[in-house]
């Protein structure tokens, strides 16, 4: 005769062992299911990371880029010594004007203390034409569309649309951006006369013979990224032979709170890279015509 | 304190802190489903889907209790939702003859254990309610006034259905009630 207690105590101990074959499925099925969750939650903190940074002034690195192939060129000539056989920035400047167009690949990975910050890592995609303006498509390192960016001199606009807030940004170009978009050399060599670099000699990249400049601290990219910096280092590769834009490499250090709020107030490098140039190449008008959906809402400052 | 450490770890990504979750409370979640579901093979379907909607949303999670606790309240839920869907699958087939109060399934797979298959009968035989009282407090651990707040029902219907159950078991195991 069992009393309550022992019935209370039966029911409460007693246990069944699973056979192998439910043990392993079930095991196996929620690590995977554990695996997914993870995945997913890591994606979900990044995209909201992203969120975060798209309010934050650090998109607007991009213009920095997007001046950099027309600038950079007016970097070379008013350096180091112009020999006979160097690249010159006229030549620069009417090989771009002739090119016509370019489309490049260009990268941004920010480190803090030597460390990478792998959530703020972008790839960029750049069109750029001498007819319609600029546009840039950005994206993070799991292919989300980040913002689009369009330059567009005849409107004297540039227009950032966030497909992540569904928000758009129109802004009226600066000085700096109206002198480069308006496409006049002479505004352009206006604005970079006062520019220094030195040479860094030649080098092959991919196949090409390239020449390469410096420059630091440009008070043009001061002007151009509406971000303060404390520092910045860029070099220029120059294709010898077409007097074109190879690659460029650019390392800002920033401690503008609107990008260092990541990193609790620590000082971060900036490292740009853009390369894979394609330069005169057929790009249509659409690529520069923003159609910004209905529902999305303009982006406050 | 075990418990608490393991969940802290699984929040933290821990594949470790899972296994030994699931190690540490397979047989007892699977001895509870048996015991409402009187079925092996659904007992251990219920099982396995608690532990994935664990692992999937451990991130979420946020204990009220303790782990057992949680991890059998999640076991009767699914119990009852499996008997449901039993319920309406055979008054859908038979709807000229529903047999409302035969919630369990006959056991496809046979319980080995022959404690475990007499427990199951004899709670086969009390009423829904009574068998998740049952469960929820002798094998989740789970206070009656946890119980009442998880049913929605005052805690004096929770201490009721929990002593006639327990009576009526305590008959049925004792072979002092005929079936």
């Amino acid at each position: 005769m069992r009393t309550a207690e022992n019935i209370e105590k039966f029911i409460r101990n007693i246990r069944y062992k699973a056979s192998a074959e439910m043990h392993k499925r079930t095991l196996n099925d929620t690590l995977e299911a554990h695996s997914k969750s993870r995945k997913v939650e890591w994606a979900a903190a990044h995209s909201n990371i992203w969120r975060t940074i798209m309010k934050s002034k650090i998109t607007k690195l991009s213009s920095a880029a997007l001046i950099i192939i027309a600038v950079m060129a007016g970097m070379i000539h008013f350096g180091g010594s112009i020999d006979g056989s160097s690249i010159v920035f006229a030549e620069v400047l009417k090989s771009i004007q002739e090119a016509n167009s370019a489309v490049w690949h260009e990268q941004r990975v920010i480190t803090c203390n030597g460390e990478e910050l792998p959530f703020l890592k972008s790839d960029a995609v750049r069109y750029y034409s001498l007819k319609y303006g600029g546009m840039e498509d950005m994206y993070n390192m799991e292919d989300v569309q980040l913002h689009r960016v369009y330059w567009l001199p005849e409107k004297d606009m540039r227009i950032e649309v966030v497909p992540l807030l569904k928000q758009y940004k129109r802004t009226e170009f600066t000085e700096a951006e109206r002198a480069i978009g308006g496409r006049s050399i002479e505004a352009i060599v206006e604005l970079v006369k006062s520019e220094r670099s030195t040479k860094l000699g030649r080098k092959t990249i991919n196949g090409r013979e390239a020449e390469g400049f410096k420059i630091q601290n440009s008070k043009i990219a001061a002007a151009l990224v509406p971000i303060k910096f404390d520092s910045l280092i860029a070099r220029f590769w120059i294709d010898v032979e077409t007097s074109l834009p190879l690659r460029y490499e650019a390392e800002l250090v920033i401690s503008d709170r609107h990008i260092t709020f990541f990193t609790g107030g620590k000082a971060v490098e900036v490292k740009v890279i853009g390369d894979e140039f394609q330069w005169n190449v057929k790009l249509e008008s659409g690529i520069f015509e923003p159609n910004i959906p209905p529902d999305y809402t303009p982006m406050e400052n | 304190m075990e418990d608490k450490l393991l969940i802290w770890k699984l929040k933290k990504g821990s594949n470790e802190a899972l296994c030994r979750i699931y190690e540490k409370y397979e047989e007892h979640l699977l001895a509870s489903a048996i015991s409402l579901l009187y079925d092996v093979g659904s007992a251990e379907d219920v099982v396995h889907d608690v532990f994935v909607l664990f692992a999937q949303s451990a991130d979420k999670l946020k204990l009220d209790g303790n782990l057992k606790g949680y991890l059998t309240r999640c076991v009767v839920n699914l119990a009852r939702d499996k008997i449901r869907a039993a319920q309406r699958h055979r008054l859908g087939l038979n709807e000229a003859n529903p047999t409302g109060s035969d919630l369990q399934q006959p056991s496809l797979a046979v319980i080995r254990d022959e404690e475990l298959d007499r427990l199951s009968r004899a709670m086969g035989s009390l009423p829904y309610a009574q068998q998740e009282t049952i469960v929820l407090h002798l094998r989740g651990e789970m206070t009656f006034k946890a119980i009442a707040k998880s049913q929605g029902v005052s805690i004096n219907t929770v201490c009721s259905r929990y002593r006639y159950g327990l009576d009526k078991l305590r008959s049925l195991l004792n072979g002092e009630v005929i079936e």
